[in-house]
């Protein structure tokens, strides 16, 4: 009995040292969805809306695991159930975020169709200005490259989203070219210039001494108007497998798609852990 | 382990009695750890690797479009991170001779291949294969462009200005450098062996740019990337070679864009599990987002992200090698008569 009792320890001792390091997977998933009102989690049933119940079904199926659908009023109500942990994976806004943040990742969102992908955006600033944050580019005289949805909507975009709301209210000059822009803060024509990575990397590597007296201020991705939750506390495994089964779901499955995108025409797309997080100036 | 409790009755050995409670609450602790006894868990992580003990993936050696040297141990360690199982990198310089048959042949789990290289494993074990995830540029764009160029101080504007003219194709098996471009004159109503003066093979993108410019040919076709004729391309075969001084800035006009030709694509194995195909795409398609340094280690812009991809996106590409394969048919049947006399 003494050796029952020793294995049982060092068995205990193992299986605690890998739970730590991977929590298990559950044995029920709980996905919140909006409805009129807030209502207890159950498994699909009747009166389960038709691509709601499709996409339990098609997540049931692809993680061998039960889904249970739980109706929330709102994403306010979703967001305290999360944080709460009485759902694991819920669709939230940047409003109801700060009230499930530390306990839940943003992992995929909608891009609805004729949007761009959420690249990220660099401020280009000389290296005597430092770091700054989106609040305080709004401030300072700004410029973009061209005139083109990634360039400059979404450049001004992510600035908006991300704490420097003041830059919506202005027009911000357009340098024409990369060289141009460098050009302008070169002669103090102006302070920062906006560009996604993309042009940075690729005039760079182009012309590194040009370059060499410039840094990047700030960078980020603009706020996604929408993010999936998943609770915090759940294995790696499940995020990256979710983010895999929802990628190609509006090839695979448009009735789960349009259950899990609301019916927005789009595409699901991953996101970074700080999507919905408005107004840090990171 | 488990047979003392299966015993219901009382030990008959007062000694056992002060094990018992011991041994009952250790192995209670161990059921209640395991999963056992309380809320019933599924674990299908332990299914697939059970079947899948490792993972492989063919890279290339080097970017296409950008040229960089692709550094896979961060891609490797990440990988291994993610999917708990080991993985093993096979890099090639040859995309023909050494992924396509890898994963083909199934000695690899995952390929990242050009669109054409898709296509042509597609064809060779159809739906064993599948486009996990395809490479998206910052406009959203699902791939590059074959530019038909000239020099900037020749007074060519136009196709319609090269009738007569020479012109420089990449390769022969070239997606972007041949059989693209050349559909897209036949779709126009010109054929390419008749409407230039001289059709000659450069033997790569930068060489046919070196065509142009050292005057050996009046055009040719090249590539383009990262943008649409629209918004313009931050990336260009002539474009490489201005920044490294080859040829002078500006000295390289593009005028005509056709494609786009779909970008590459990571393509696995689908007879592996499909939770491990899963996991795999879902870990892949968050390194933009978790680890853009190892998508920039792998010669790829900041703003790449990775897409769910499907057969539909690379139709006119199987349209173009079956074209390419009855020509080819063609010509071989036209010149046995000519052989055999």
């Amino acid at each position: 009995m003494r050796r029952i009792v020793l294995l049982a320890s060092l068995v205990a001792a193992s299986v605690t040292g890998r739970a730590s390091a991977e929590a298990p997977m559950p044995s029920v998933l709980h996905v919140g969805y909006q409805a009129p009102a807030t209502a207890a989690c159950a498994a699909p049933g009747a009166h389960t809306p038709p691509a709601l119940a499709a996409l339990a079904k098609h997540l049931s199926g692809r993680l061998q695991m039960a889904v249970q659908l739980c109706p929330f009023a709102d994403p306010a109500a979703a967001a305290t159930a999360l944080a709460q942990g009485r759902v694991d994976f819920a669709k939230l806004t940047p409003a109801a975020w700060p009230a499930a943040k530390g306990k839940g990742r943003p992992i995929l969102t909608v891009r609805p169709e004729g949007r761009l992908p959420r690249s990220p955006i660099l401020a280009i600033v000389k290296t005597s200005v430092g770091r700054l944050d989106a609040a305080a580019i709004a401030q300072r005289r700004v410029i973009a490259i061209k005139q083109d949805p990634l360039y400059y909507d979404a450049a001004r975009a992510a600035v908006a989203t991300r704490g420097g709301g003041a830059i919506a209210g202005t027009t911000t000059p357009l340098a024409g070219s990369f060289n141009a822009a460098i050009g302008a803060l070169a002669a103090g024509k102006a302070d920062v210039a906006l560009m996604p990575g993309e042009q940075w990397q690729a005039g760079c590597s182009a012309d590194k001494p040009l370059c060499a007296p410039y840094l990047v201020a700030w960078q980020d991705r603009p706020v996604a108007d929408s993010a999936w939750v998943l609770r915090a506390g759940l294995p790696d495994e499940l995020r990256y497998r979710l983010i895999g089964i929802f990628l190609p779901l509006h090839l695979e499955n448009a009735q789960a798609y349009a259950g899990a995108s609301g019916g927005v025409k789009g595409v699901f797309e991953p996101t970074e852990a700080a999507a919905l997080d408005g107004g840090t100036g990171q | 382990m488990f047979a003392p409790f299966r015993n219901s009755h009382p030990p008959k050995d007062q000694n056992r009695r002060s094990y018992q409670p011991r041994a009952r609450a250790a192995l209670l602790a161990l059921l209640a750890l395991t999963g056992c006894g309380s809320e019933p868990r599924s674990d299908p992580k332990a299914g697939w690797r059970g079947e899948v003990k490792e993972l492989r993936f063919s890279l290339l050696t080097t970017n296409q479009l950008t040229g960089q040297t692709i550094n896979i141990e961060p891609f490797q360690h990440y990988m291994e991170k993610v999917t708990g199982v080991p993985v093993r990198v096979h890099q090639a310089s040859d995309i023909y001779t050494t992924s396509i048959q890898a994963i083909a042949s199934g000695q690899v789990d995952v390929a990242l291949l050009a669109g054409g290289g898709y296509v042509n494993v597609s064809e060779q074990v159809g739906h064993l294969v599948a486009p996990l995830l395809v490479t998206l540029g910052a406009h959203g764009e699902h791939g590059y462009y074959s530019s038909l160029i000239v020099r900037a101080d020749s007074p060519y504007h136009s196709l319609a200005d090269l009738k007569g003219k020479s012109l420089a194709v990449v390769d022969l098996n070239s997606t972007s450098g041949y059989l693209m471009p050349m559909h897209a004159m036949r779709q126009r109503g010109i054929d390419p062996d008749t409407y230039f003066s001289n059709v000659g093979v450069a033997g790569g993108h930068q060489q046919a740019v070196s065509d142009v410019y050292n005057h050996q040919y009046d055009a040719a076709w090249s590539m383009s990337a990262h943008g649409t004729p629209q918004s313009g391309f931050i990336l260009t075969s002539w474009g490489r070679m201005e920044n490294r001084g080859v040829i002078p800035q500006g000295a390289i006009r593009d005028i005509w864009d056709v494609g786009p030709v779909p970008n590459s694509a990571f393509v696995m194995r689908t007879d592996r599990p499909q939770a491990a195909q899963d996991l795999v795409r879902g870990a892949l398609a968050a390194i933009p987002y978790d680890q853009p340094d190892i998508l920039l280690g792998m010669g790829m812009l900041p703003g790449t992200t990775l897409a769910a991809g499907n057969d539909a996106m690379f139709s006119e590409m199987f349209k173009l090698r079956k074209d390419a394969i009855a020509g080819q048919r063609a010509a071989a049947a036209g010149a046995a008569p000519r052989g055999a006399n």
